[in-house]
């Protein structure tokens, strides 16, 4: 039995890591607050 | 039947899908996070309410309860898991967020001394680590991911270190094993430890950020002790976390050097690569909040927003902790660990004992003048950052002042920040080996000594050139004696 196997490259792309997202979700929550969409979270 | 294998192509996953993927995780954390908040809340005044003796048990502990309830009974269902494996993206956040609590000055002062007492305990931790794997005789590269694990910063670490150094995943598995199952040890043996040895919340923040191996389990035995506690700990770790790419790339070359791993080509490349980003976030808006970006209760909010994100990471390490698994990983590096770890945690406690005081609270509580002794002995002993001779009674007062200022100051973010900023001084002034006295340190007294005394010299001098009398001797005057007019 012969096997044929086509190897496909797969595209990367422009990914980024879980800081950075940690990163972006937590300056866009200081943004939400600084600029008064969330006035006050409670505890 | 064709000869040809027909590879089934694997379509990616659609990121809408991907997010409704995490979702149900998400819940489940929400919910055991926000239980463990009821519980706090409940519990306690439950029992006040029925007279029962019932310690105050924090949220913080609750919700890692019920998550190591879950996963230890009926195990994290599939579909909870990809959400429940998104409890680091919520640490990371919350790190990030805890930033706007800290103002620049603290960071700079407090990242000094942490900065030294890390790269101590890096590096009296990986060289123990490697010598009791070669005594052990484990494989040389399982040694070396138990020695970033446990010097570094746990998990993250291990997993960067392998792909530098081409360890196999086996090895990194029992490494990984290791390092959780010990930092769920210390996860509840530090509290105790702490509170046992009357350890003030900067000497247990510091000892726990630079003791225990993941951000998770450092955060969280931070904050089982007290709030300023946990913030002390997440800066002192994320200092560890810094120092990530550095130890990766140091073990990269050597086991490249010996043939057993690529070589590193662009080392700037790589350290950034390796360097956590969140620590950058976390410095950002620490300068945001030093220049007033925020006001006090943005401060507040943001704070608030910090703690449901811990909320969320402490459900995630309850639920991620399953101890049938680590049984399965074996004994022998788990036994490594868990003599490194009792090691480097007493090593560190000695490094903290040395670097801010004792810590003791203070008191006529046995104990506390126990533990003090202990200290007595680590300082005496390691004499690395202090001076011993007349070293505990100013680092006890200057921490019982610290802990009753924490203590008045502690729902206010901004006066809290100003009592550690005091404290902060009064830790540096004791790290250098200045006796403090009377809030002001023995060189500060001899300045202000040293120009009452120039003070008092001009003022003779303007007796002489008036024509006043002044003898020689009283040309210098001592500055406990009264000024003349």
């Amino acid at each position: 039995m012969s096997g044929e196997a086509k190897a496909v490259k797969k595209g990367n792309g422009w990914r980024l890591s879980l800081d950075a997202w940690a990163v972006l979700v937590a300056f866009l929550a200081a943004l939400l607050v600084r600029f008064g969409v969330f006035k006050h979270v409670p505890w | 039947m064709s000869d040809v294998i027909t590879v089934p192509q694997v379509r990616p996953v659609q990121p809408v899908l991907r997010f409704l993927r995490v979702v149900p995780g998400v819940i489940l954390l929400a919910a055991i996070g926000y239980a463990g908040k009821l519980l706090e809340q409940n519990v306690g005044a439950y029992a006040k309410a029925h007279h029962w003796t019932f310690p105050n048990i924090e949220y913080v502990l609750w919700a890692i309860v019920l998550g190591l309830v879950i996963s230890n009974t009926v195990d994290v269902p599939e579909i909870f898991r990809t959400g429940v494996a998104t409890y680091e993206f919520w640490l990371k956040a919350g790190i990030v967020l805890l930033g706007s609590r800290f103002l620049l000055g603290d960071i700079l002062k407090l990242g000094g001394i942490s900065l030294v007492l890390v790269a101590v305990e890096i590096t009296g931790s990986i060289a123990f680590m490697t010598f009791l794997g070669r005594l052990f005789r484990l494989k040389p590269k399982l040694t070396s991911l138990l020695a970033v694990g446990s010097a570094v910063c746990g998990v993250s670490a291990i997993i960067a270190t392998k792909g530098a150094i081409e360890a196999d995943d086996e090895d990194s598995s029992f490494s990984i094993a290791a390092i959780l199952a010990l930092g769920a040890l210390a996860l509840f043996t530090f509290p105790v430890i702490g509170h046992f040895l009357h350890l003030s919340d900067r000497a247990y923040g510091l000892w726990a950020g630079l003791a225990v191996d993941n951000t998770a389990e450092a955060t969280a035995a931070g904050a089982l002790y007290s709030d300023a506690a946990s913030k002390l700990a997440v800066l002192v770790k994320s200092t560890r976390n810094a120092m990530i790419g550095f130890v990766v790339l140091a073990y990269a070359i050597y086991w490249a050097s010996r043939g057993q791993a690529q070589s590193v080509g662009n080392k700037a490349a790589f350290l950034w690569q390796k360097f956590p980003k969140f620590v950058l976030g976390f410095l950002l808006i620490s300068v945001l909040a030093t220049y007033h970006f925020f006001n006090k209760e943005q401060i507040g909010a943001l704070a608030n927003l910090s703690r449901w994100a811990f909320l969320l990471t402490f459900a995630g390490v309850g639920l991620r902790t399953n101890f049938r698994e680590m049984r399965k990983q074996g004994l022998r590096p788990f036994a490594v660990g868990a003599i490194g770890e009792v090691v480097i945690a007493v090593f560190t406690l000695g490094l903290v004992a040395g670097a801010v005081g004792d810590g003791s609270h203070g008191g006529s509580d046995p104990r506390a003048a126990a533990s003090t002794k202990v200290s007595s002995v680590y300082v005496a002993s390691i004499g690395l950052f202090a001076r011993p001779r007349g070293f505990f009674e100013s680092a006890q007062s200057a921490v019982k002042g610290h802990n009753r200022a924490a203590r008045e100051n502690s729902k206010n973010s901004h006066d809290d920040r100003q009592a550690i900023d005091v404290d902060f001084q009064r830790g540096l002034q004791i790290a250098a080996g200045r006796q403090v006295v009377n809030g002001k340190s023995e060189e500060k007294e001899r300045k202000e000594d040293h120009w009452k005394n120039r003070h008092q010299e001009f003022a003779c001098l303007g007796h002489l050139i008036y024509g006043f009398h002044s003898s020689p001797s009283s040309n210098r005057i001592r500055a406990d004696r009264p000024t003349p007019s």
